[in-house]
């Protein structure tokens, strides 16, 4: 009896531990994905976190059983934030690593490149950093999806929450290339359908080290608020300038997210002091959304998660079409991943649009308070997604000119 | 320092494969790698993935290390050891802190040197371009690292970068030398900074 008993119990752990290897055992087979980004530099601060994210989840859905049953895996490439080292490691990563799904790149000039290489090989691309308005519009193909709002819904939001709460007499200040260009005119495209009054612009040029000469013109149209639309060391130096001219004191400042590094914010606290920008993530936001993701994030990697946190959602939205379609086909997985929501992604639900691929998600206006992004306003994903434009121009007919008001 | 380490310094930053350094946006340029700064790559690709023991190996055997040592008496006292403890210890974050170190002595050394030979007569347009762009291949590496230990000095390196990449530029190198020596000196004072606050390990709370 005593003998049989022993035979029940080794038979019981026998089935038991046959039945808890499966998943272990059907995750013999592998399918990988591809993290391209800035990973060494200025810019690393950006390329780290997305791997960081796609870690995280790449984590989570290995611990579930992987994705149709392939454990997954990352490999992740150094684009040196340049073109094109950027396409000759996204095709490295399609061709010999065979990944299955590309996520990146960091710099919006190395992710349209990208996205050339992506719709050649016909791989699922996802951007979760780059903000240039011509991926969605232009740029766009069947491949490609977004969960980075663009300078053309930053400035959607940040112009309502302006003309509604900041002030309607609006001057903009920007750095006279692409990027600039782009979102001063996103901007003033956004202001002036909501009624505000853009009562001066001017554009400073690149590599510009002083800006006092533009001040008095500046202060001369006696703006409420003044928009700047500038980057990387150009807008480090505008706001010491302006700080040291009291005019971060006399008006209100705003501009898009990639304004400045999230890393230099604490260095350059002072003149940044009241600062307003569109964003959709900070760790200081009590949205129980971020906090939850903010939590997940620092216990396993012992620091806070940042704006890169769209690549965490960006794999799950990707494993999650891959099942729903049943295949890693791209064509499959691209239709699948249309018009597809999620709950409790780092931000809350979230849906990719089926016209444009971009994900239409709430985003949160935050203040710069002591050196820290701190939530004043949510606008809704639907208030600043604006139409899809694939193929066109988004500001076709646009024109500088200053229409005066009485 | 020494005439040895002098024409050493001097003959890195010719090795780096210099080119002029172009308008840039400060950060999206990246110089073109030497063998330090990619077996540098390397080895942080390897701490990144977890794989200490192929960062150890790319460590004890590569360019970095050999100039580690060969640039010892310029660099924080035992940091080619230490760094070496943190990797067989895996420790990453000393590790980096250990590598962050060495790049920015190399940077503070190549002002330094750029400075010297600006002093003693050598053309701007010669000299500048040259260090500077040596300089920014080390100093890229590490910056992020720095930005989360001195974000302060982050922020005054990539400013004072910024202008002396303006004044490099041909016509302002030929017509103010001078500024061109303060801009290389404002590097070197920056960096001797960051070396000075940041070669104690700081305690951990967590």
């Amino acid at each position: 009896m005593r003998r049989m008993t022993w035979l029940v119990v080794l038979v019981t752990l026998a089935v038991a531990g046959t039945w808890m290897a499966a998943p272990a055992l059907s995750q013999s087979k592998v399918v990988k994905i591809g993290d391209l980004g800035s990973k060494v530099g200025v810019f690393e601060g950006y390329g780290k976190y997305q791997t960081m994210g796609m870690q995280l989840a790449v984590d989570e859905l290995n611990a579930r059983g992987g994705v149709l049953g392939h454990k997954v895996e990352i490999v992740s490439e150094d684009d040196e934030t340049k073109p094109a080292p950027a396409v000759r490691k996204a095709e490295k990563l399609i061709l010999q690593d065979d990944v299955k799904l590309l996520v990146g790149a960091v710099s919006s000039g190395a992710t349209m490149a990208v996205m050339d290489v992506t719709k050649k090989h016909k791989t699922i691309h996802w951007n979760s950093v780059s903000c240039a308005e011509f991926m969605r519009t232009t740029k766009f193909h069947k491949y490609y999806f977004s969960n980075q709002p663009d300078s053309r819904m930053q400035a959607n939001g940040l112009a309502r929450y302006i003309v509604d709460r900041m002030g309607k007499k609006v001057y903009i200040f920007y750095t006279d290339y692409a990027m600039g260009q782009s979102d001063g005119r996103q901007f003033k495209t956004a202001l002036e359908k909501l009624g505000g009054e853009v009562v001066g612009v001017a554009g400073a040029p690149l590599d510009t080290k002083d800006f006092s000469p533009w001040f008095g013109a500046i202060n001369q149209s006696n703006p409420d608020v003044l928009f700047v639309a500038f980057a990387g060391t150009d807008s480090l130096r505008l706001m010491t300038q302006l700080h040291s001219f009291g005019m971060t004191k006399k008006y209100k400042l705003a501009g898009i997210d990639c304004f400045l590094l999230q890393q230099d914010l604490p260095a350059i606290a002072e003149p940044m002091e009241g600062f307003v920008q569109l964003n959709h993530f900070s760790p200081h936001n009590p949205d129980k959304n971020m906090q939850a993701y903010n939590e997940r994030f620092k216990k396993k990697f012992g620091t806070d998660a940042n704006i890169a946190a769209g690549s965490y959602d960006a794999v799950l939205f990707w494993a999650a079409a891959v099942e729903k379609a049943k295949s890693f086909d791209p064509d499959k997985v691209a239709d699948a991943h249309e018009g597809m929501c999620r709950d409790n992604t780092h931000i809350g639900r979230q849906c990719i649009r089926k016209e444009d691929h971009q994900v239409v998600m709430d985003m949160h206006l935050y203040q710069v308070k002591g050196g820290k992004n701190l939530p004043i306003a949510r606008i809704a994903g639907n208030d600043s997604i604006g139409e899809a434009m694939v193929g066109k121009d988004p500001v076709e007919g646009f024109t500088w000119e200053i229409k005066k008001k009485n | 320092m020494t005439p040895l380490r002098a024409v050493a310094l001097a003959v890195l930053a010719v090795v780096a494969g210099v080119a002029p350094a172009a308008a840039h946006h400060t950060g999206v340029y990246t110089p073109k790698d030497n063998a330090i700064s990619a077996n540098f790559k390397q080895l942080k690709f390897s701490l990144q993935a977890g794989r200490f023991d192929v960062a150890l190996r790319l460590y004890d055997e590569g360019a970095l290390r050999a100039e580690m040592r060969a640039r010892a008496a310029a660099l924080p006292a035992g940091l080619e050891a230490r760094t070496r403890a943190a990797l067989a210890a895996h420790d990453a974050g000393e590790a980096e802190r250990g590598l962050m170190l060495f790049f920015v002595a190399l940077a503070r050394d190549l002002a330094r040197e750029a400075d010297r030979r600006l002093a003693a007569g050598a053309a701007a347009a010669a000299v500048g371009p040259r260090f500077l762009e040596a300089i920014w291949r080390y100093y890229n590496l590490v910056d992020f690292a720095v930005g989360q230990r001195d974000p302060r000095a982050s922020v005054a390196m990539r400013l004072a970068y910024d202008d002396a990449e303006t004044l490099t530029r041909p016509a302002a190198a030929a017509s103010d030398p001078a500024r061109l020596r303060a801009s290389f000196g404002r590097i070197a004072q920056i960096l001797s900074g960051l070396i000075d606050t940041t070669t104690t390990p700081q305690r951990r709370d967590s």
